[in-house]
């Protein structure tokens, strides 16, 4: 398998263990039915959930704590389509939310939570729910 | 970066009716109870809390915004004036200063200052190395960088004497560190939305212990005068503080007072106030109903639709309704909001940490029929959100139109109940 050094989201299991490393954070895998949790806890108690379908593929990944992650290194490719929304200003300081057929980014950043999702809606295994990318 | 425009230009109503949850409305926290929130009128004025010396009320307002920001709807402004410590000749007013309950801490951007006061009247804070303490402020839509300065800050009668602010875009503070950048820059007036932002959130300071105890990128940066900045840990004490915790009294939390808006209207007028139980025109109604906030994020859990979204949140900074409803279309050119073909009338039940609960009313109507009317207040836009881990209801200016909104610090304890809180 290719090592990919960063791009968790549309990536292989290997931005995973990038992703892991660039945000210095221990990593534990869950594996589900359909797709694969891998668990990144951050050095500031936060943690960042990468969703790998049996392929390795990552299609979503989701984060909550206190502070922002790096979404640069989680979105990947992907991160130019949340600059371009975010540059839209459309909803405040708070909450910018990205709806595409292909893509979704949700980011919230409130009081001292921040938290927020982002996946691939033509790469979610079939039968998995957005609402469990959690 | 073309065409900046900030929440969008412009739109439909029905007040928002919050209905009593008569027998879950008193499981815990105090003064809880029914109550009945507020529909009609329109116009300025506002509703409940009167009388008082209001010495402890500055006026705020919903408009367009400053002219650089292209256009802003429901966001809610106030002035501010920024005065050099201790002085009052060195003094600036800025005007639309954008009132923010999602965060804590006063913010100016430098090119909203030069006319009575320069950023450079304004002693530069250090650090625990003596080196200039920059800031960083990563908000959901852009970063923002600039210089920690100390300054007074006057708002209608109270001060706020010599607390930490930050200069974003200060031309003395730089560039921002490779580990500040997250989405677009928001360094000026036009990409920011505001001339500043005056932060009076639930927290007494922006960051809190964790940068007290850690260096973490994207905060507090040392940056010697000679080098690059590098993430540094900063004292609770020296860290940007709610300047309404600063005050000498009415100091433990604030009052939203906005009347209802029944349609979409050019401006909307109403108060800012200053203290909860500590004047006549800031008690808390005995009608009213408190939720107690997580003491580490600020948030609540809202049920709607079945589902539970227990990172939810109160903000006048999230100019709409967010929240995650698949049946309703969202608009075709902008899909960070709904465009049902007719108005939705929906419920949601918030529920505080310590149990309190209300069912809220709230109405989403077209976004684009909203923006086509270009008004700036918009009493029924609403948008989708995303779930993350926990999944959140973004209850922004919307619900903040026809009732007044307590805002409690943490630390405090009006009305008898430890904040932080929100009641209503």
């Amino acid at each position: 398998m290719p090592r990919i050094a960063s791009a968790a989201l549309g990536g292989d299991e290997a931005s995973i263990a990038a992703d892991s490393n660039a945000m210095r954070g221990t990593l534990a895998a869950k594996p589900m039915q359909a797709y694969e949790v891998q668990e990144i806890a951050g050095p500031h108690g936060g943690v960042v959930r990468e969703y790998a379908d049996r392929r390795g593929r990552v299609f979503a990944v989701a984060w909550q704590g206190n502070r922002m992650p790096d979404l640069a290194q989680l979105l990947g490719t992907y991160y130019d389509r949340y600059l371009a929304a975010a540059s839209l200003h459309r909803s405040g300081h708070h909450l910018v939310v990205l709806r595409a057929p292909d893509l979704v980014v949700s980011v919230v950043r409130y009081q001292r939570s921040a938290f927020g999702h982002a996946y691939l809606p033509g790469r979610v295994p079939a039968g998995v729910l957005p609402a469990e990318l959690r | 970066m073309t065409n900046v425009r900030h929440g969008v230009l412009f739109g439909a109503r029905a007040a928002m009716i919050a209905i009593a949850l008569g027998a879950l409305a008193s499981c815990g926290g105090g003064n809880s109870g029914s109550f009945v929130g507020v529909g009609g009128g329109g116009g300025s004025g506002g509703g409940s809390p009167s009388g008082g010396n209001g010495l402890n009320q500055v006026a705020v307002t919903v408009d367009a915004g400053p002219a650089a920001a292209g256009g802003t709807v429901n966001t809610l402004y106030t002035s501010v004036t920024l005065c050099a410590p201790g002085s009052s000749t060195r003094c600036q007013t800025i005007d639309h200063v954008q009132v923010d309950t999602g965060s804590s801490g006063f913010r100016v951007l430098a090119s909203a200052l030069g006319s009575g006061l320069q950023s450079s009247d304004l002693p530069q804070a250090t650090d625990a190395f003596g080196n200039p303490l920059d800031e960083c402020v990563q908000f959901a839509d852009g970063y923002s960088f600039g210089s920690v300065r100390s300054a007074d800050l006057v708002i209608g009668n109270e001060t706020a004497a010599s607390i930490p602010v930050q200069v974003i875009g200060d031309p003395a503070a730089g560039a921002a560190p490779a580990s500040c950048v997250q989405g677009p820059q928001e360094n000026t007036v036009a990409t920011f939305g505001a001339n500043a932002i005056l932060g009076i959130g639930n927290f007494l300071t922006d960051c809190g212990i964790a940068c007290a105890n850690a260096a973490i990128a994207g905060a507090y940066y040392d940056c010697p005068v000679t080098g690059t900045c590098t993430p540094v840990a900063q004292p609770v004490s020296g860290q940007l503080r709610n300047p309404v915790a600063a005050f000498a009294a009415d100091n433990n939390g604030v009052v939203i007072d906005l009347p209802a808006v029944t349609a979409p209207g050019a401006t909307v007028s109403g108060t800012l106030l200053f203290g909860i139980d500590t004047q006549s025109d800031n008690v808390l109604p005995a009608s009213a109903t408190i939720f107690t906030l997580d003491p580490n994020y600020g948030t609540l859990d809202t049920f709607f639709n079945g589902t539970s979204y227990p990172s939810s949140f109160f903000d006048t900074g999230s100019n709409g309704y967010f929240f995650t409803d698949d049946t309703i279309p969202t608009c075709t050119d902008q899909p960070a909001f709904y465009c049902p073909s007719a108005v939705e009338n929906l419920q949601a039940s918030v529920q505080g940490a310590a149990g309190t609960q209300a069912v809220l009313s709230f109405s989403v109507d077209n976004a684009d029929a909203d923006f086509a009317t270009n008004a700036a207040a918009l009493p029924n836009l609403a948008g989708p959100a995303g779930t993350g881990l926990q999944g959140a209801f973004d209850w922004g200016m919307p619900f903040f139109y026809g009732q007044p909104v307590y805002v409690a610090f943490e630390s405090g304890a009006p009305a008898g109940v430890s904040g932080p809180w929100i009641g209503f």
